[in-house]
């Protein structure tokens, strides 16, 4: 009996031990980024992955924008690990009953990238508004989503979102040995919307930072702007594509547990394969090599 | 393709803009087809209520100088670019001949100044 305890309790600790591994792998990167954001070396290597050049009159202002949202986004990464570790804790001391079905922990990178997500959207906030001046000017060339964003990232939210519906349907409807009703609804339906809500929000609320007041200057500030816009753009949707890909894979981990053989042994692989993707997307798309803006440079003078 | 609001100006900044937008359409500036900034963008680079931009926009499709696509946005009409109308460009002479006398400027400066405007509009 003792001994039964004892090796859960292994288990126990060695999983909350793997968890916490995990999440300091995934937040670990962007928190020595944020760090070293504003360093002079950073900012020109920065600079040099998008195509600028760094002078006497944008390096400050480069270097400070870098560390602000920087700083934030791993701020928010952190406050997510910290909520990953601390509601299981509160959980397992409060609620008393039997657990919902499936791999609801997984959910827990979900606090990470919300974390993240929020960060991303205060450092944006941050930034400063054009001074408001007699004298205005502004360009005509829009600001255009596809310019900013790799394209292929909303087609992962898309195929990302699909995907965990039918992953959560499929659950749904499957046979399994254990029932537990209502933890099997919620699993099927929670992630599958939220993937669904997310894909939804992440386009849209990238567009609204596009859209955000951009002073007209010289061609080299509004590349500069264009840059940490795209940088902020593609960090949004790197959170919504991580939530969506972490959405699915708790789906397949859920549809692994059902009664069908094949599943059982495919559903949690496919399912490691989509938390895997889930990280090499969220690097693609914030690493400052990963994409530069594709607008068009600035031309003519006020009419 | 650069628009300018003048805010302390009496000219109303949707006319600002209207005019603008409606002289780089006609001397091809803009060109056919050309895709033009969502209204909150525009608004928020000029620092102006959306209002007013959306303004700006509906007079110029009313003019035929744009056209509204759903979703896919506004961009510059092709087959009915408005031709100059006298009147108005009467008018806006006027304005021109009144700001130029309270300048104090002669005759020949006005002139310059209106041929170097019209080169460089057409140079850009």
């Amino acid at each position: 009996m003792y001994r039964y305890i004892d090796s859960e309790m292994e288990v126990a600790v060695g999983s909350a031990l793997f968890q916490l591994a995990l999440f300091v792998a995934v937040v670990s990167r962007p928190t020595y980024r944020a760090l070293t954001a504003g360093r002079p070396d950073r900012v020109a290597a920065w600079a040099a992955a998008q195509g600028l050049d760094v002078t006497a009159a944008n390096q400050d202002a480069l270097a400070d924008d870098l560390r602000r949202t920087g700083r934030w986004r791993a701020a928010g990464a952190l406050v997510g690990l910290g909520i990953a570790i601390v509601v299981p804790e509160l959980e397992i001391r409060v609620y008393r009953g039997p657990r919902p079905g499936g791999n609801i922990g997984f959910l827990d990178f979900w606090a990470v990238a919300l974390g993240y997500l929020a960060g991303v959207l205060v450092g944006e906030f941050g930034r400063r508004r054009p001074p408001g001046t007699a004298r205005r000017v502004a360009s005509l060339s829009p600001r255009e989503l596809a310019e900013y964003v790799p394209p292929v990232a909303r087609r992962w939210l898309a195929w990302g979102a699909g995907a965990s519906v039918g992953a959560g349907v499929a659950f749904l409807l499957l046979p399994m040995h254990d029932s537990a009703t209502v933890g099997r609804a919620v699993v099927a339906v929670v992630p599958p919307v939220g993937a669904v809500a997310f894909a939804f929000a992440a386009p849209r609320l990238a567009r609204w930072l596009l859209h955000r007041a951009q002073r007209a200057g010289t061609p080299l500030e509004i590349a500069a702007d264009d840059a940490l816009r795209s940088a902020g753009a593609r960090a949004v949707v790197a959170a919504a594509v991580v939530l969506v890909l972490v959405s699915l894979a708790v789906e397949l981990f859920a549809v692994s547990l059902t009664d069908v053989e094949f599943l059982r042994w495919t559903g949690w692989m496919v399912g490691l394969v989509a938390l895997g993707l889930a990280y090499r997307a969220w690097r693609a798309l914030v690493e400052p090599g990963a994409w530069r803006v594709r607008r068009p440079p600035l031309q003519g003078r006020p009419a | 393709m650069i628009v300018e609001v003048d805010t302390s100006s009496p000219v109303p900044p949707y006319e600002q803009i209207r005019d603008q937008v409606t002289t780089m359409a006609v001397t091809g500036v803009l060109p056919v087809g050309a895709r033009l900034p969502a209204i909150r963008q525009l608004a928020a680079d000029l620092g102006l209520a959306n209002g007013t931009v959306a303004r700006a926009y509906r007079e110029l499709e009313t003019a035929g100088v744009i056209e509204t696509r759903g979703r896919h946005g506004t961009f510059v009409r092709g087959d009915r670019l408005p031709a100059a109308d006298p009147r108005q460009l009467h008018e806006r002479a006027r304005t021109f001949a009144v700001a130029v006398q309270q300048l104090g400027a002669d005759h020949g400066e006005a002139v310059s100044a209106v041929r170097l405007a019209l080169a460089r509009l057409e140079g850009s």
